[in-house]
C-alpha cells in the first residue's frame, strides 16, 4: 500500500474514534508527565517541587495536544463540520430570516431546474448507443434545405457504394395499431432495416434484436423497455409471444433497454418491425422496398469509419446522388430541388426535429432563469448583509481573540452554502414540478411530445453545483465586508453605526443591480406578451369562437368511401338537430391544423413562368362549409348538398387565387383543370371566398380552391360545428348525439378551434406565460430586496433623523432624506437595466412577432411598471422614517 | 544569547526515534525522549510538541505500533516498538542520512581546503 494512502486511512479512521483517542492522548500525555515527576522526585526534590519543575520542563499540554490532534485526524474535514454545525445554529436561531432566504433560493434554483431539465432532455442529451459521436444523419438536398429523408432503393445503392462509412441503416416512423392480450391501441412504431440496432450498437435487455436474416420477410418485432412493462406486464417469458400489428401476427423477439427511447426526442418508439413487413402491414401504401421517386420519408443514418471525417463521407455521398438519379432517370427538377447534394448532420443526438422548434425558446428562458437567479441571490446577499451588521461584534470578538480573517469567511461562506443547499433541496422538487408541467405545457402543440422527466443524477448534479455557486455568490459580498473590521471601535458598544455606511454602498449597488435586471426581464416579458397578442389578433379568415372541430378514425373498419360520405350526411343532419348547434358542416383540412393537400391546377389562358405557377392548395369540404365557419363569400355562392355526384362539377376559390390566376377578371364561370392532363374533367368556378388560415395565423396568404366532398367521396373529414354559446359546454351533447347515428366509426377527438389555435402557437405562449411569470417574480423580488434595505436604512438612520428633527426639521424631510437615498440606485439602475436591455433584445428579435425589440411602447410600459412597483416599495419604509418620534429616537441608543 | 540546548534537525527525528526503538526495543514516549537526551549528551532538547505528534506520524505511516503495558515502576504507560517496515525505512534513512553527511562533510572540508 502507498504510504499516504495509508496515512490517509489511519486519519479518516481517526475521525471516528475521537472519543478514545483523547482519552488515551490524554492518559500518555499523563504518564509521561508522572514519570517526570517520579524522576525528579528520585534526584530529591519535594513532591511539590518535583510537579512543578516537571511541569516547566514539559512544555504546554493543550498546544502539544492540539498539534498532536491536527496530524492525527483530517483538520479541514473537521472544521467543515464545526462551521455545518455553527451555521445551522445560526439559521435555526432566525427561522424568519431562514424561512424566507431558503423559499426565494428555492424559486430561484427550481425554476433553473426545472428549465435544464428540459434543455437537458431536448437539447444535450446524447443518444444512449455505442459512441454517438460517430452517427451522421443523412438527406439528400437541393436547392433549398432538405427536411426530407431518403426511399429505399436510394437506401440501398448508398449502403452498398459508399467508402467511409462503417454502417448504414434506415428507419421509418409510423403509428401503428397493435393489439395485445389487453386490447388494441395506437402507438409509435417504426420500420427499421435490419442492421439498425447492430450499427447503433443497442443490445437487447431480452431475447435479440433484429439481425441480417430478418430482412427476409420474417414476422418479427422489437418492443421497447416502457411497452413490456406497461402493456405486457414486464413478462420474463416474453420471447416468441405474439404481437398482432396492424392484423399481422407477429413474434416478439427481444426487448430493447430502457434508456433506448428511439432516435428522436420526445418520440419514443415502442414497437420495431423490419422495414420488408411493410407490404403487409401497411398495403395501403403500396411496396415502399420498390418506390424510387416520389416517397422520401425514409430516414438514414449512418456510423463513420473510425478514421473517417463527416466531410469525407459527405463527399463521397455527394458523388453516389447523381449516378444514383442517372441510373434511375429521375426528371432533371427533381434532382436539382431535392438531389444535388448531400446534407449531413451530427446524429449524436438523434432527429432534430424537437431541438428545432424549443431549442431557441429553451435558450431564452435559461437566460431568463438565470436572471431570476441573480436577482434571488443579490436579495439574499442584502439580508445577509443586514444581518451580518448586527453580528459585527461577535466578529470581533473571534478576532480578537486569535480567529484568522479567512477562517471567519469560510465560516460565513459555509452559511451561505447552507442556505442555498436547503434552497437547492427544495427548489429540486419545485424544479420536478415545474418541469413536467413545461412538458404538459409543451404537449399541448399539434404532436405530443414525451419527455421522461425525471430527477436522475444530471438533474441533481445540476442543482448541486447551482445550489453551492449560489451559497458563495450571496455569501462572499457580506462576508468579505463583515470581517473587514476596526477591532476597537466595534468592541465598543456602539459598534453597527461604525461601518455602516460602507455596509449601505455595497446595499446600494446591490439594490441597482436588481433593479437593472428585473427591468430587463420586464422588458423581455412585455415584448413577448406583446408579440403573443398580435399573433392571436390576426384574422384567421373565419370565426375561431364558438367552433367546434371533431375528428373521425375510420381506420380498420372496413368501410369504403361510399358508405362513410353516406355516414358523414347523416353525421351532419343529426348533428344540425341539435340544441345550441348554429350550423355544421365539413372539411377534409382540419382548419389550423396546418393539412395540407396541394394539386396541379390547369387554368386556361393563364402564362405559367414556373411548375410552382400551378400549384394550388386543396381543400374538400361540404355543404354550407363557409356560412359555417364565419367566412364571407365574396362573390357567387357556396357549395349546397346539390352538388353531389351526379351534377356538374364546380369549385370555389379564394381571394388570392382569384386575384393570381384571374387578375382584373371575373372568375365566376370560368373552367379550371385539376391535374397535367388536357383532358382532365373541367370544372367550373361558382363563389370567391375571403383567405383563410390553413396552419398558423402568421402564413402569407396562399391560393386555396375548395371542392365539394360529396363529387369526390373523401374518407378523411373534419367536422365542424357553430354553436352559440360556448363550444366546450356542448361536447358531452355531441359526443351523444353521434354516438345516436348506428355506426362504428370511432370518433378520435372533440376539440374547439380555440384549443386548435392554441397549439400552433405553443412555442410563442410557452415562452410568453413563462417570461411573464418570472418577469413578474423578478419585479416582486426587486421590491422586497428594496423594501427590506430600506426599512434597514430606516432603523439605522433613526436616530440621525430623531436628531435632525429636534434641530428643527420637518417629516417632509425624513421623508425626503429617504427618498433621496433610495432614488439614486433605482435611477441608476434604471439605466443600466434599459442599456442591457437594448442589448440583449438583439437576440430575441427573431422570436418576435409584429414589433421590434426597441419597441418604444414596450420600453416606456416596462419603465412606468417597474417605477411604480420602486415607488411603492421605497415609501412605504420612507413613511416609517417620518414618524419618527425625536425624544424616543435620541432615547433610543 | 546563549542556546544550551540544540533542536533537532529538521526531518531527523523520525530516524532518531525508529534508531532508539532498534536499539532498545519497546519503550515509551518519556523513555525514548531520556534515550535520545541521554545519548546526545544533553544536548539535544525534545520538546514534546514534538516527539507525541511524531510518534503518531510514524505510526500512521505504519513504521512503528503501540501497545499499552506497564512500565518497570508500575505505571500504565503506551509503548511503541518498530515494524518490518520501520526496519526496512530505518535501513533507507541510515543509508541516505550517511550519504547526505559524507557529502556535507566533504564540502565543508573543500571548502576549508580552498
Amino acid at each position: 500500500m502507498m504510504t499516504w494512502l495509508r496515512v490517509l486511512r489511519a486519519r479518516f479512521v481517526a475521525l471516528f474514534w475521537k472519543g478514545r483517542l483523547e482519552q488515551e492522548l490524554d492518559d500518555e500525555l499523563r504518564s509521561h508527565l508522572e514519570m517526570l515527576v517520579a524522576e525528579n522526585v528520585r534526584k530529591g526534590m519535594s513532591p511539590k517541587e518535583a510537579r512543578y519543575a516537571a511541569m516547566r520542563s514539559f512544555g504546554g499540554v493543550e498546544q502539544t495536544k492540539e498539534i498532536y490532534r491536527e496530524q492525527r485526524g483530517l483538520p479541514m474535514i473537521e472544521t467543515v463540520v464545526q462551521d455545518l454545525r455553527y451555521g445551522l445554529r445560526m439559521l435555526a436561531r432566525n427561522p424568519g430570516f431562514t424561512a424566507v432566504a431558503v423559499l426565494t433560493l428555492a424559486l430561484g434554483i427550481g425554476a433553473n431546474t426545472a428549465i435544464f431539465s428540459l434543455v437537458d432532455a431536448v437539447l444535450l442529451k446524447l443518444l444512449p448507443v455505442r459512441n454517438p459521436e460517430q452517427l451522421v444523419i443523412f438527406a439528400p438536398g437541393g436547392r433549398e434545405p432538405s427536411t426530407r429523408g431518403s426511399n429505399y432503393p436510394l437506401y440501398e445503392f448508398l449502403r452498398d457504394r459508399n467508402q467511409s462509412l462503417a454502417g448504414l441503416f434506415a428507419f421509418w416512423p409510423v403509428e401503428l395499431k397493435v393489439r395485445t392480450g389487453a386490447g388494441a391501441q395506437t402507438i409509435a412504431g417504426q420500420f427499421v432495416t435490419s442492421n439498425y440496432f447492430s450499427v447503433l450498437g443497442v443490445n437487447p435487455l431480452v431475447g435479440r434484436t433484429l439481425a441480417t436474416g430478418d430482412d427476409t420477410d420474417a414476422a418479427v418485432a422489437v418492443i421497447s423497455h416502457r411497452f413490456w412493462q406497461r402493456n405486457l406486464g414486464a413478462d420474463p417469458a416474453i420471447v416468441g409471444k405474439p404481437l398482432v400489428v396492424n392484423g399481422a401476427p407477429l413474434a416478439i423477439i427481444g426487448v430493447t433497454p430502457p434508456d433506448f427511447l428511439g432516435l428522436e426526442a420526445g418520440s419514443p418508439i415502442d414497437v420495431s418491425v423490419p422495414l420488408t413487413l411493410q407490404p403487409r402491414i401497411l398495403p395501403e401504401f403500396g411496396n415502399r422496398l420498390k418506390e424510387s421517386g416520389g416517397w422520401w420519408a425514409l430516414r438514414i443514418m449512418g456510423r463513420l469509419k473510425p478514421d473517417a471525417s463527416s466531410e469525407q463521407a459527405r463527399a463521397d455521398i455527394d458523388l453516389l446522388l447523381p449516378q444514383w438519379a442517372t441510373e434511375n432517370k429521375l426528371p432533371q427538377g427533381v434532382i436539382r430541388d431535392s438531389l444535388a447534394r448531400a446534407e449531413l448532420q451530427p446524429g449524436n443526438k438523434g432527429l432534430d426535429a424537437l431541438r428545432r422548434r424549443f431549442s431557441k425558446p429553451l435558450l431564452v428562458l435559461t437566460g431568463i432563469v438565470g436572471l431570476v437567479l441573480l436577482i434571488a441571490c443579490a436579495n439574499i446577499a442584502n439580508l445577509l448583509l443586514a444581518r451580518t451588521a448586527g453580528r459585527c461584534k461577535e466578529m470581533a470578538v473571534r478576532l480578537a481573540i486569535g480567529a484568522s480573517r479567512g477562517r471567519l469567511i469560510r465560516q460565513l461562506l459555509t452559511e451561505g452554502v447552507l442556505l442555498a443547499g436547503f434552497g437547492g433541496a427544495t427548489g429540486l422538487l419545485f424544479g420536478w414540478w415545474g418541469s413536467n408541467l413545461l412538458v404538459a405545457f409543451i404537449s399541448s402543440g399539434p404532436t405530443p411530445v414525451r419527455l421522461d422527466v425525471h430527477p436522475d443524477p444530471r438533474m441533481l448534479a445540476f442543482t448541486a453545483a447551482v445550489s453551492l455557486m449560489t451559497g458563495i455568490v450571496v455569501a462572499l459580498m457580506p462576508a468579505l465586508q463583515s470581517t473587514r473590521i476596526d477591532l476597537t471601535p466595534a468592541l465598543k458598544e456602539n459598534a453597527a453605526a461604525t461601518r455602516f455606511d460602507t455596509r449601505w454602498q455595497s446595499g446600494r449597488m446591490l439594490v441597482a443591480g436588481q433593479v437593472a435586471l428585473s427591468l430587463c426581464l420586464v422588458i423581455v416579458a412585455t415584448l413577448f406578451a406583446f408579440s403573443l397578442r398580435n399573433i392571436t389578433a390576426l384574422d384567421a379568415g373565419f370565426r375561431i369562437e364558438n367552433l367546434l372541430l371533431v375528428t373521425f378514425d375510420p381506420d380498420g373498419t372496413g368501410y369504403d368511401r361510399q358508405r362513410l360520405v353516406a355516414f358523414y350526411r347523416e353525421v351532419l343532419e343529426r348533428v344540425k338537430s341539435l340544441p345550441g348547434v348554429h350550423a355544421a358542416s365539413m372539411s377534409s383540412l382540419m382548419p389550423l391544423s396546418g393539412d395540407d393537400e396541394t394539386r396541379f391546377l390547369n387554368v386556361s389562358g393563364f402564362a405559367a413562368r414556373s411548375l410552382d405557377d400551378h400549384v394550388v392548395h386543396l381543400n374538400y369540404v361540404a355543404g354550407a362549409y363557409f356560412e359555417t365557419m364565419g367566412t364571407p363569400v365574396l362573390r357567387g355562392r357556396e357549395f349546397s348538398w346539390r352538388d353531389d355526384a351526379g351534377a356538374p362539377k364546380v369549385a370555389v376559390i379564394n381571394e388570392t387565387l382569384a386575384r393570381f390566376y384571374f387578375a382584373g377578371t371575373d372568375p365566376i364561370g370560368r373552367v379550371v383543370r385539376i391535374g397535367r392532363q388536357p383532358d382532365a374533367p373541367p370544372i367550373e368556378i361558382v363563389g370567391v371566398v375571403k383567405d383563410t388560415k390553413r396552419s398558423d395565423l402568421r402564413e402569407p396568404p396562399a391560393r386555396m380552391i375548395y371542392l365539394p366532398f360529396l363529387q369526390y367521396a373523401q374518407p378523411y373529414m373534419t367536422l365542424e360545428i357553430r354553436t352559440v354559446l360556448n363550444p366546450t359546454v356542448l361536447t358531452a351533447t355531441v359526443r351523444q348525439g353521434l354516438q345516436e347515428v348506428n355506426s362504428d366509426i370511432p370518433i378520435s377527438e372533440v376539440k374547439t378551434a380555440q384549443a386548435q389555435l392554441e397549439s400552433g402557437i405553443v412555442q410563442e405562449r410557452l415562452v410568453a406565460t413563462l417570461s411573464s411569470f418570472f418577469g413578474t417574480l423578478a419585479l416582486l423580488l426587486a421590491a422586497l430586496g428594496l423594501y427590506g434595505t430600506l426599512s434597514h436604512l430606516v432603523t439605522r438612520k433613526t436616530r440621525e433623523i430623531g436628531i435632525r428633527m429636534a434641530l428643527g426639521a420637518q417629516r417632509n424631510d425624513a421623508f425626503r432624506l429617504l427618498i433621496r437615498e433610495a432614488a439614486w440606485p433605482v435611477l441608476i439602475g434604471v439605466f443600466v437595466g434599459l442599456a442591457a436591455a437594448l442589448a440583449v433584445s438583439r437576440v430575441v428579435t427573431s422570436m418576435l412577432f409584429g414589433l421590434t425589440a426597441t419597441n418604444p411602447v414596450v420600453l416606456i410600459l416596462s419603465t412606468a411598471v417597474l417605477l411604480a412597483t420602486a415607488t411603492l416599495a421605497v415609501c412605504l419604509p420612507a413613511r416609517l422614517a417620518a414618524k419618527v418620534d425625536p425624544m424616543v429616537a435620541l432615547r433610543y441608543e | 544569547m546563549t542556546k544550551a540546548k540544540e533542536d533537532i534537525l529538521r526531518g531527523t527525528l523520525d530516524l532518531l526515534v525508529l534508531k532508539t526503538l532498534d536499539t532498545l526495543g519497546p519503550l515509551h514516549g518519556f523513555g525514548i525522549a531520556r534515550r535520545i537526551e541521554q545519548v546526545s549528551g544533553d544536548l539535544l532538547y525534545l520538546n514534546q510538541g514534538t516527539l507525541y505528534p511524531a510518534l503518531l506520524r510514524l505510526q500512521q505511516r505504519g513504521w512503528i505500533t503501540s501497545k499499552w503495558g506497564v512500565s518497570e515502576n508500575n505505571r500504565r504507560a503506551r509503548f511503541y516498538s518498530l515494524t518490518k517496515a520501520g526496519r526496512k525505512q530505518l535501513a533507507e534513512e541510515t543509508e541516505s542520512w550517511e550519504r547526505m553527511a559524507g557529502i556535507i562533510t566533504r564540502l565543508l572540508q573543500g571548502v576549508e581546503e580552498s
